[in-house]
C-alpha cells in the first residue's frame, strides 16, 4: 500500500506540474505574442498584408453569418418578449432585454463561437501545415521570427475583426428587433430607438467591446498555439485543430462567465 | 486574381471604417439620449433620513422631471446630505429661495424628490449652493414668510376615497348581477320561470316522480321478495313443505297414477255426453230442412263478423271440424240411420192409417213440426 501510495503521488505530482508547465508556456507564448506587437506597428509594412488578408477572412467573409444570427436573436426576443412581457404590464423592459442578451451576453460569445469555428480552425491548420512543410524554419533561418511575422498579425486581425463583427451583430440584432417588431406591434423608429438607447448605458457597450476584444486575443493564442504544437506528421493537424477547438471554447465560456462577474462587481 | 483579393484593402477599409462608425454613432445616440454631453448644475440638500432617497432618483418639478440624484452621503453632523444636478434645460426653474421636498406615498404610488420654486427672485443660485429641505428650520422658514411657491395640496384621504369609489361602484355592480343571477336560478330551481333550463327542470321533476312510483313498486316487490326468500329460509315454510319429500307436488307425482285415471274416467265421461251430442245434432240437420236456408239468412249478416272476427272463424273452423268427425264415425251412422228409421216408422204408420198415401207426420216429441211427402221405402 505504501508503494501504491507514493506512485499515485508521483503519478498526481508529475501530472500537475506537466500541466502547470503547459500553461505556463501558454502565458509565456501570449506574452511573447503582445511583446511582440508594438514591433509590428514600427515596422509598418512588415505582415500587412498578412494582417488585411486575415482581416478579410475573419472578419469580412463572416459578416453574412453573424447578421442571419443576429437578426434571427433579435427576432426571437422580440417575438417572445412581445408575447409574454405585455401580459404582466411590463413591455417597456423588452429593450432591457434585447440590450442584456444581444449586447451584453450572447452578442460577444456567438461571435466569438462562429470566429473561431470558422478562422480559428483555419489557423491551426494553416500553421501546423507550415511547421510540416518547414517553413517556420525557414523563417527562423532568415532571421524573421514566426510569431512577429505570423502571429501578431492574425492576432490583430482576428481581435479586430471580432471587435467590429460584435459591433455588427449588436447593429443587426437590434435593427431586426425593430423590422420584427413592425409586424407585432407598428412604432416609429424614433420611439424605438429612444427606448433603446435609455435602456442601454456606456458599461453595456464597454463591457460588450472589452468582452469582444478579450475573445478575439484569446482565439487567435489557441489557434496559432495549437498551430504550432504540430511537429511532424499532417496528422497532427486535425487533432490539434479539434484540440484548440475543445480548449477554445472552454477558455471562451470561462473567460465571459469572468468578465460578466466582474460587470456586476 | 479573384475580387476579394485584388481589393481585399478597400474591402476591409471599409469593414474597418463601417465598424466604428456604427460603434461611434451608438455611442452617440446613446450619450445625447443619457445626456452625457449635455451641462448638468449640480445642488446639494439636507434630510435628516436618507429613508425614501436612492442614488439615480429624478428630481422632479410639476411631473416633469428636472435632474436625478447623484450621491447620498451621512455627514459627520449625522445630516444626510443629498447632491444633485439640473438639467440646463430646466436650471431656469431653480431660483433663489426654493426648497426641495420628499414625497413619499403609503402605497408605494408616485413620490420621490420635488422641487418647490421660490416666488422672489429669478436667477438660479450659484452652482454647488445649497438647496434647504423643506422640513429644515430654514425650509420651514421660507414657507412661512411665503417666499415659496407651493402648490395646493389636495385632501388625500378624498383622493384615495375618489380612487375607491369607481372600485367600489364596481364591486356594487357585480354584487346585484350575481344577485340576479341568484334569483334566475333560484326560479329555475323552482320551476316558476319559462325558458330550456326550467322545461329541463319540470321534466326532471315528472320523471323524480315516475322514478318515486317505481322505487315503491320495487320496494314491493322486494319485500315479497324477502317474504319468498325468507320462507325458503324457513325449515317449515311453504316452499320445502312443497317441494319436500312429504309435499303436495311430490304427492302428485308419487300416487301410483290415482289422478290420471280419474282425469282418464273424467275425459270417457265427457266423450260420452259428447256422443249424445252428436247423435242429437244429426237428428236435427236430417229432420229440419228449412234449417240450412234459415242457416243462410242468419249467417248472411254474420259473414262481417265473421270476417272481422277471427276467434269467430276459429270457432266455426273447429265446428266443422268437429261436424266432420261426428259424421266420419261409422259408428254414430248407424245409431243415427236406426233412431231415424224408428221415428219414421211411427210416422209413416201413423200416416198411412190415417190417409192411405205417403204422407208422413214429423212427430218428435212435441208438436207436428211438418209433413214429408213421397215415397218411403221404409214404410211397410
Amino acid at each position: 500500500m505504501p508503494e501504491q501510495d507514493a506512485g499515485f503521488l508521483e503519478k498526481l505530482g508529475a501530472g500537475t506540474l506537466r500541466r502547470l508547465a503547459a500553461v505556463l508556456y501558454a502565458l509565456g507564448y501570449f506574452f511573447e505574442i503582445l511583446r511582440e506587437i508594438p514591433g509590428f506597428f514600427l515596422r509598418r509594412r512588415s505582415g500587412l498584408r498578412v494582417l488585411t488578408m486575415q482581416m478579410l477572412f475573419t472578419g469580412f467573409e463572416a459578416l453574412p453569418v453573424i447578421a442571419v444570427i443576429a437578426l434571427g436573436l433579435g427576432g426571437i426576443i422580440v417575438i417572445q418578449g412581445l408575447s409574454l412581457l405585455p401580459q404582466f404590464g411590463q413591455g417597456q423592459f423588452i429593450y432591457t432585454i434585447l440590450v442584456i442578451v444581444i449586447t451584453r451576453e450572447l452578442g460577444p460569445i456567438l461571435a466569438a463561437f462562429i470566429v473561431f469555428a470558422r478562422s480559428g480552425t483555419a489557423i491551426t491548420t494553416e500553421i501546423g501545415n507550415m511547421v510540416i512543410n518547414r517553413e517556420i524554419e525557414a523563417f527562423i533561418a532568415t532571421g524573421i521570427n514566426p510569431i512577429s511575422y505570423l502571429v501578431v498579425p492574425r492576432f490583430l486581425g482576428v481581435t479586430l475583426s471580432m471587435m467590429l463583427l460584435n459591433v455588427y451583430f449588436n447593429v443587426f440584432g437590434l435593427l431586426g428587433s425593430f423590422f420584427i417588431a413592425q409586424l407585432f406591434q407598428p412604432l416609429p423608429f424614433s420611439q424605438y430607438a429612444a427606448g433603446l438607447f435609455e435602456a442601454i448605458s456606456g458599461a453595456d457597450i464597454a463591457s460588450t467591446m472589452l468582452k469582444s476584444m478579450m475573445f478575439g486575443a484569446l482565439i487567435a493564442t489557441v489557434s496559432t498555439f495549437y498551430g504550432f504544437r504540430v511537429e511532424r506528421s499532417t496528422t497532427e493537424i486535425p487533432q490539434n485543430a479539434i484540440r484548440s477547438i475543445s480548449v477554445g471554447f472552454t477558455l471562451l465560456i470561462v473567460a465571459n462567465g469572468i468578465l460578466t462577474l466582474v460587470y456586476y462587481l | 486574381m479573384k475580387f476579394k483579393i485584388r481589393f481585399a484593402r478597400q474591402i476591409v477599409g471599409l469593414f474597418i471604417i463601417l465598424g466604428f462608425g456604427l460603434l461611434l454613432m451608438i455611442v452617440i445616440m446613446i450619450g445625447s439620449n443619457q445626456r452625457w454631453f449635455a451641462r448638468n448644475y449640480e445642488y446639494f440638500s439636507e434630510f435628516q433620513t436618507a429613508s425614501g432617497l436612492s442614488q439615480g432618483m429624478g428630481i422632479t418639478f410639476r411631473g416633469f422631471q428636472i435632474g436625478t440624484v447623484t450621491s447620498i452621503e451621512l455627514t459627520q453632523h449625522n445630516v444626510v446630505a443629498v447632491r444633485f444636478n439640473i438639467f440646463d434645460t430646466y436650471i431656469d426653474k431653480v431660483t433663489q429661495n426654493s426648497v426641495m421636498q420628499l414625497v413619499s406615498n403609503p402605497l408605494g404610488l408616485g413620490g420621490g424628490l420635488v422641487l418647490h420654486q421660490g416666488r422672489r427672485g429669478t436667477d438660479p443660485p450659484p452652482e454647488g449652493t445649497l438647496i434647504p429641505s423643506i422640513n429644515s428650520g430654514l425650509g420651514r422658514s421660507l414657507v412661512d414668510q411665503d417666499l415659496v411657491a407651493l402648490p395646493e395640496e389636495g385632501d388625500q384621504i378624498a383622493e384615495l376615497l375618489s380612487l375607491l369609489d369607481p372600485i367600489l361602484r364596481n364591486v356594487d355592480a357585480v354584487t346585484q348581477e350575481a344577485e340576479q343571477l341568484l334569483a334566475e336560478v333560484n326560479a329555475v330551481l323552482a320551476g316558476s320561470s319559462q325558458g330550456p333550463a326550467a322545461e329541463t327542470v319540470a321534466a326532471v321533476n315528472a320523471v323524480l316522480i315516475e322514478l318515486e312510483i317505481a322505487v315503491a313498486d320495487i320496494g314491493k316487490i322486494a319485500a315479497n321478495i324477502e317474504t319468498t326468500t325468507a320462507e325458503m329460509r324457513d325449515p317449515t315454510g311453504l316452499v320445502p313443505r312443497l317441494l319436500g319429500a312429504e309435499g303436495s307436488i311430490a304427492r302428485i307425482l308419487n300416487d301410483d297414477e290415482e289422478l290420471y285415471r280419474e282425469i282418464e274416467t273424467i275425459l270417457a265421461s265427457v266423450q260420452a255426453s259428447l256422443r249424445d251430442v252428436e247423435e242429437m245434432t244429426e237428428y236435427l240437420v236430417s229432420t229440419t230442412p228449412r234449417f240450412p236456408v234459415s242457416s243462410k239468412k242468419v249467417a248472411r249478416p254474420l259473414i262481417p263478423v265473421k270476417r272481422s272476427s277471427p276467434e269467430f272463424e276459429t270457432t266455426r273452423l273447429s265446428a266443422g271440424a268437429f261436424r266432420n268427425k261426428l259424421s266420419n264415425r261409422p259408428l254414430f251412422k248407424v245409431s243415427a240411420t236406426r233412431s231415424f228409421n224408428a221415428y219414421l216408422f211411427c210416422a209413416c204408420r201413423c200416416a198411412v192409417a190415417h190417409s192411405g198415401h205417403f204422407w208422413c207426420v214429423f212427430v218428435f216429441s212435441g208438436p207436428t213440426r211438418g209433413c214429408l211427402h213421397g215415397t218411403q221405402p221404409g214404410c211397410p
